[in-house]
């Protein structure tokens, strides 16, 4: 089947080129950003706002920009997977809302893979990168329409596109990463991506959320090939990719981004009554539980119940919120378990000595809380473009929270380890030579 | 200096660990009915599993089957040992073997008069099995990915310790040269090895 035959997809995101003037800065040009779809409806000032806040200058450091790669190519995992979601599900105007997301993304990815590697490696990513989300498109509309001839036809054509793309990072990392493993990585992705759909499609919705949260953990493996790839070539110093704080840094980021796009995704689906819902909720209580394992691990049990103890009212006030039959019911609903925010700052006050002030922790968390009800506000008025880019907004806020707390949890942590090399001899063996 | 990240390290890493595997978490706790009926039921996870305590070591190619018990911090800081040569230290200060984080085992390399629980423990090739059973007969399995040496004086510690996203466990013991002034070895030896199932 050619690429001409094949049925017709549902709104594709598009992305605009940026000019090379603006790339030579380095830096991320705002007006790279704009997503060209029609013409700027009212809220879209919130999406520009949302990317805006989320651009930042080209990584200058292996860290950083692991940090980018793993913000970027992990909202990649969970913007596909709602693309696909919406498609299969003919939600066509929630659809489009998430290809904008898509395409926002894109840009993001085609600046910093621009920064790096240079026009040429810019131009051919995006070129890759549009065509892999153009084919992802038309497997979700075969998906819709249980045509499984298309299905099969586009699911060859998705993993030859993953190929295309490993040889445009290939260009990116000078050759320092073998191309087979770039495409070995492709291949897996592109699994990841379809089989999470054709679960969802055919109603098996804890395989479909089972798969996204795999699906992530490989973004960030990713992530940490690439910046080490690129690393190289530029002869950055990566010594510092290798420390404890930055793992835990990564721990914390990857489990609290999920967070935010579980919690986006199990509200919308409490507010539709959808009947993904219930794996979405267990999907939620997963990550919870990983988060408070972190907890434990970092504090001890007590420290762990006390945690889960706050966050699952946090988390329970959400998806009331979310459940609430209309947008009085929500007003009522709207202070019930916003004290999460000064309990759960105290807590991470005391578990950082006091590194990260209460009042601003709480402020933080408080934003996290706003992000959620009100993209879902927005969702539940059908104005799902401001919805999309409050979800853009809290799932990168998570990134910038879970820095400052990996920094300021390792200090802390940090002093109470046992210190120096236990002593585990005593010299019988020493005593032979 | 350019330096090429091996084929085989990378497919390893983006093909083979490359995170959570679907459906091997234990599931979480399902949803109960809610006042409301009309509303979708949730209730949030408050409590959360717990691997068991390790009791018992086995690394059956080294001749390893060693009591575990556990360890804390000393009063001066350092981390306490066992007081027996045969037996194996789990620092409880961190994760259970199975749990997200480092879990430590120390063990001494020999006793005053010979070798001791951890003597062939230095030599262990990457690839070798670990097998801790836990307190109520749980058993994990685990496979040496990484050894190292250290100085005490430059001992990792935020390595060995700090948690990280996945299950680690991590063996120490002592190694380099024996310092007859002081009575210790210079050095610590440090075994990674990574979850392959339990």
């Amino acid at each position: 089947m050619t690429e001409n035959s094949l049925p017709t997809p549902p709104a594709r995101p598009t992305a605009v080129r940026c000019t090379v003037g603006l790339l030579l800065t380095g830096v991320l040009a705002t007006g790279c950003g704009t997503a060209t779809r029609g013409a700027p409806a009212a809220s879209s000032g919130a999406a520009h706002a949302a990317h805006a806040a989320q651009q930042q200058a080209a990584p200058a450091d292996a860290v950083q920009l692991r940090s980018t790669l793993e913000r970027l190519l992990g909202a990649h995992v969970l913007l596909a997977d709602e693309f696909v979601r919406t498609a299969v599900t003919g939600q066509t105007e929630q659809n489009a809302a998430v290809g904008d997301s898509v395409a926002r993304n894109q840009t993001e990815l085609v600046e910093l893979v621009t920064a790096q590697g240079g026009a040429a490696a810019g131009q051919q990513f995006q070129a890759a990168w549009q065509h892999h989300v153009d084919v992802l498109a038309a497997y979700a509309a075969a998906l819709q329409s249980k045509d499984t001839a298309a299905q099969a036809a586009t699911r060859a054509q998705y993993v030859a596109a993953e190929q295309q793309l490993a040889q445009s990072f290939s260009t990116v990392v000078g050759g320092t990463v073998p191309l087979p493993a770039l495409q070995q990585a492709g291949t897996v992705h592109g699994e990841h991506l379809l089989d999470q759909g054709e679960a969802f499609a055919g109603g098996g919705y804890d395989t479909a959320y089972s798969i996204q949260r795999a699906a992530f953990g490989h973004m960030l493996t990713a992530a940490d090939v690439l910046a080490r790839g690129v690393a190289d070539v530029k002869d950055l110093p990566t010594a510092e990719l290798d420390a404890p704080r930055r793992s835990l840094q990564t721990a914390l980021s990857s489990l609290l981004a999920q967070h935010m796009g579980l919690m986006v995704q199990a509200m919308r689906a409490a507010h539709d009554g959808s009947p993904d819902f219930p794996a979405a909720g267990r999907a939620v209580n997963l990550n919870t539980t990983e988060l408070a394992g972190a907890i434990r691990t970092l504090y001890g049990e007590d420290a762990s119940r006390q945690f889960l103890d706050i966050w699952a009212s946090h988390v329970e006030a959400l998806i009331a919120y979310a459940s609430a039959e209309d947008e009085a019911e929500r007003e009522q609903r709207r202070e019930t378990g916003t004290d999460y925010a000064p309990q759960l700052a105290r807590f991470l006050a005391t578990a950082t000595e006091e590194r990260l002030p209460a009042i601003d922790l709480a402020a933080a968390l408080t934003e996290h809380d706003d992000h959620l009800r009100d993209s879902l506000d927005a969702y539940a008025q059908a104005d799902y473009e401001q919805s999309q880019a409050l979800a853009e907004r809290g799932y990168a806020h998570m990134f910038e929270l879970s820095q400052g707390l990996a920094t300021a949890v390792g200090d802390a942590v940090a002093a109470k380890l046992p210190q120096g090399g236990p002593a585990t001899g005593g010299g019988g063996l020493a005593s032979r030579h | 200096m350019r330096r090429l990240l091996t084929a085989a390290a990378l497919v390893a890493a983006l093909a083979g660990c490359s995170g959570p595997s679907p459906d091997t978490a234990a599931p979480p706790p399902s949803p109960t009915p809610s006042a409301a009926a009309s509303e979708p039921a949730f209730t949030a996870v408050r409590e959360v599993p717990r691997s068991q305590v390790p009791a018992r070591l086995r690394i059956p190619s080294l001749g390893i089957d060693a009591p575990v018990g556990a360890v804390g911090t000393a009063a001066d800081g350092t981390v306490e040992v066992p007081t027996r040569w045969e037996d194996v230290g789990w620092f409880d200060g961190g994760a259970r073997p199975g749990e997200d984080g480092p879990s430590v085992l120390l063990g001494h390399v020999d006793s005053k008069a010979g070798p001791a629980v951890f003597a062939r423990l230095p030599s262990a090739p990457v690839g070798t099995v670990v097998e801790v059973v836990g307190d109520g007969g749980e058993l994990t399995r685990w496979r040496v990915e990484r050894i190292e040496q250290h100085p005490k004086t430059r001992f990792p510690t935020e390595a060995v310790y700090l948690p990280a996203l996945r299950p680690e466990l991590r063996l120490v013991t002592c190694g380099g040269a024996f310092d007859r002034a002081t009575g210790h070895y210079r050095d610590n030896v440090v075994v990674q090895a990574s979850l392959v199932d339990g």
